[in-house]
């Protein structure tokens, strides 16, 4: 071949592989857009979701038989060809939608599986390691502090001996009479008598230090404000009512219904955890303790036989002789979840106590709120008898419709 | 001087021990007389030891029916009369009609649920890209999609009830009623999308209220 000749055969040829590498990479761009608009609902390219994993699809399968399946499954499981029939029984025995795409565009999701296949796993981060690292033991100070004790009473014990024994040598030594026998008591008084002055400071230091002690004790009676137990699994309020913009409403459902806010379910959970297995941090170790609770197989997506209820600790506890209802206060009330709960979905990791729950807390609260009485369906037929007697809404506070009754909360 | 420091240290020490004051946020405080505070009854979520699983909450023998008309409305106690099959998602599709009838204040609580209950996932106008899916979580198609546009609302109540896909069944969160007030507003979501790819219709797509 000339030089001119290859020239021009270069010219000719170039447009032709760009245009074919274009069309490629505008291919696969089409495929992930496809991808996560028809196919992402079920199937991920890595692992089983409702459907298998897609990774090597094209392997395992001829092209004109994934466009066959893909347009129209259940015809082939139907007609009783054996591969679609195997896959429909492999995988839960789930219909897999019928999708009215172009050939073209199927040949473009596999064009972008493929690709998202290549690309190598990201290396976990040093995040993943924290979840295992153990949390520091607390230690026993005080067991530290009873033996250092013991080992000072123990010192001055044989240093009292030692000196008791020098003191007589030198008497007798001296010819001095031996000192009268004194009691305990006695010596101790003969001890007082010439230490006054420490006695005193030492009498007005554990009399001051006992009343501010008591003092604490006292005001935190029957308060738990603030109280912050660990949880059984490492729930964080801040990421999913924060950062992932998760309404309070959608776990805690009954807090408009009902008297309890109520604990979601773990089937609440898997609502995403289905398809979110793993965290960034501690999230994998975490999640798997819901899949355990259920017994759940995420390789599967089939639920065991002994499952365990998962044992939340409780925070929020009215003594039971006051009671209190959330659909009052969040459906009839219009209050906000964070009047009294705090900003929880921007401070909490670990659910807290915001509130002291006391009856003042209480009581404060319904002499300063004004009944949302307007446009309330609730209070259709008492919201005008009130405006007669009070006169504008803004007086309609809780307090006037019985809201300081003992009998509202107690009885 | 001497005699100066000696009153002082106590007084030193006392306030330091109050300055460390200490409470243990682990653990609830102390409880004066806790008989009147503890519930001697099951509580709903406390353990129960007379069932081999502890749960106190039990399942409602089958086929109980909710009583109550300030929380369920007459088509909140109707049992749901259709499988969870693609038969009976088929069958619900051509039977099952929205028995709510549209008004702005039903529209309006279902927005209200929508928000509640949906968007983390569906997103704010239903494209299928909520704060959740942006987090990388399940993407669900948009309700503009061409597998979703014309799905009869006898399959998103179905959808609902019993979950689809990657998206789980939400009974057990919405009473009958607000599931269908969802309904009545994804719908007009999915009329707002239509609306507002053809160019010509963009100022009635504005957002409804």
């Amino acid at each position: 071949m000339s030089k001119l000749s290859f020239k021009r055969y270069f010219k000719f040829c170039l447009p032709a592989v760009l245009l074919a590498l274009f069309s490629f990479s505008s291919s696969a761009q089409d495929g992930e857009a496809l991808f996560k608009s028809q196919c992402s609902a079920c199937h991920a390219v890595k692992e089983k979701l409702i459907g298998p994993a897609l990774m090597g699809m094209e392997k395992r399968h001829k092209e004109d038989w994934l466009i066959k399946w893909i347009k129209n499954s259940q015809a082939m499981v139907k007609a009783g060809d054996p591969v679609a029939v195997k896959l429909f029984n492999d995988n839960n025995k789930v219909a897999m939608t019928s999708f009215n795409l172009s050939d073209d565009e199927i040949r473009s999701i596999i064009a972008y599986v493929k690709a998202e296949a290549e690309k190598p796993e990201p290396v976990a981060t040093t995040g993943g390691q924290a979840g295992t690292a153990p949390v520091e033991k607390e230690q026993p100070i005080a067991l530290y502090l009873i033996i250092a004790l013991l080992v000072l009473a123990l010192l001055s014990a044989i240093l009292a001996k030692v000196q008791n024994t020098l003191a007589t040598t030198v008497r007798q030594k001296e010819g001095l009479p031996e000192p009268a026998e004194m009691s305990r008591w006695q010596s101790f008084v003969t001890w007082a008598r010439s230490n006054k002055k420490l006695i005193a400071v030492l009498l007005i230091f554990f009399t001051l230090y006992g009343t501010v002690k008591a003092w604490y004790a006292l005001q935190a009676i029957g308060i738990s404000q603030g109280y912050t137990p660990a949880q059984p699994i490492a729930y964080s309020h801040k990421l999913h009512a924060g950062d992932l913009q998760i309404q309070c409403i959608y776990c805690h459902s009954g807090a408009e219904r009902g008297k309890a806010a109520t604990i979601p379910s773990a089937s609440v959970c898997m609502n995403c955890h289905k398809y979110v297995r793993k965290g960034p941090e501690t999230g994998t170790e975490e999640i798997a303790k819901i899949y355990k609770a259920l017994d759940y197989d995420p390789s599967t997506g089939v639920y065991g036989p002994n499952q365990k209820p998962i044992e939340w600790v409780r925070v929020h506890n009215l003594p039971d002789l006051a009671y209190f209802n959330h659909a009052q206060h969040v459906s009839v009330g219009k209050i906000e979840c964070q009047t009294c709960h705090g900003q929880v979905q921007e401070t909490m990791t670990v659910a807290s106590q915001f509130s002291p729950l006391t009856m003042s807390w209480c009581l404060e609260c319904h002499k300063t709120t004004q009944v949302k009485m307007a446009g309330n369906g609730y209070y259709e037929q008492y919201h005008q008898k009130m405006l007669d007697k009070f006169g504008s809404d803004s007086l309609l506070t809780v307090d006037k419709i019985g809201g300081l009754e003992c009998s509202r909360c107690h009885y | 001087m001497k005699k100066l420091l000696s009153y002082i240290v106590p007084f030193a020490f006392v306030a330091l021990a109050a300055s460390c004051h200490y409470t243990d946020t682990t653990k609830p405080g102390h409880e004066y007389m806790p008989d009147m505070y503890r519930s001697p009854s099951y509580e709903t979520y406390s353990s129960n030891p007379n069932f081999p699983d502890s749960i106190t909450a039990r399942h409602p023998v089958k086929g109980t029916i909710a009583r109550g008309s300030a929380v369920y409305s007459d088509l909140d106690r109707l049992p749901y009369a259709y499988e969870n099959t693609p038969e009976g998602y088929e069958k619900a599709g051509i039977e099952l009609k929205n028995p709510i009838p549209l008004t702005t204040e039903n529209l309006a609580e279902g927005k209200r649920l929508y928000f509640n209950f949906c968007q983390a996932c569906h997103g704010e106008t239903g494209m299928g890209d909520g704060p959740v899916v942006q987090r990388n979580g399940p993407v669900p198609p948009a309700y503009s999609s061409e597998a979703l546009k014309n799905l009869p609302e006898g399959k998103m109540f179905h959808s609902i009830q019993y979950g689809k896909n990657m998206m789980g069944s939400h009974a057990a969160q919405l009473t009958v009623s607000q599931r269908w007030k969802i309904i009545q507003y994804v719908q007009t979501l999915q009329i707002d999308a239509t609306a507002s790819v053809a160019p010509a219709n963009e100022t009635n797509a504005a957002p409804k209220q």
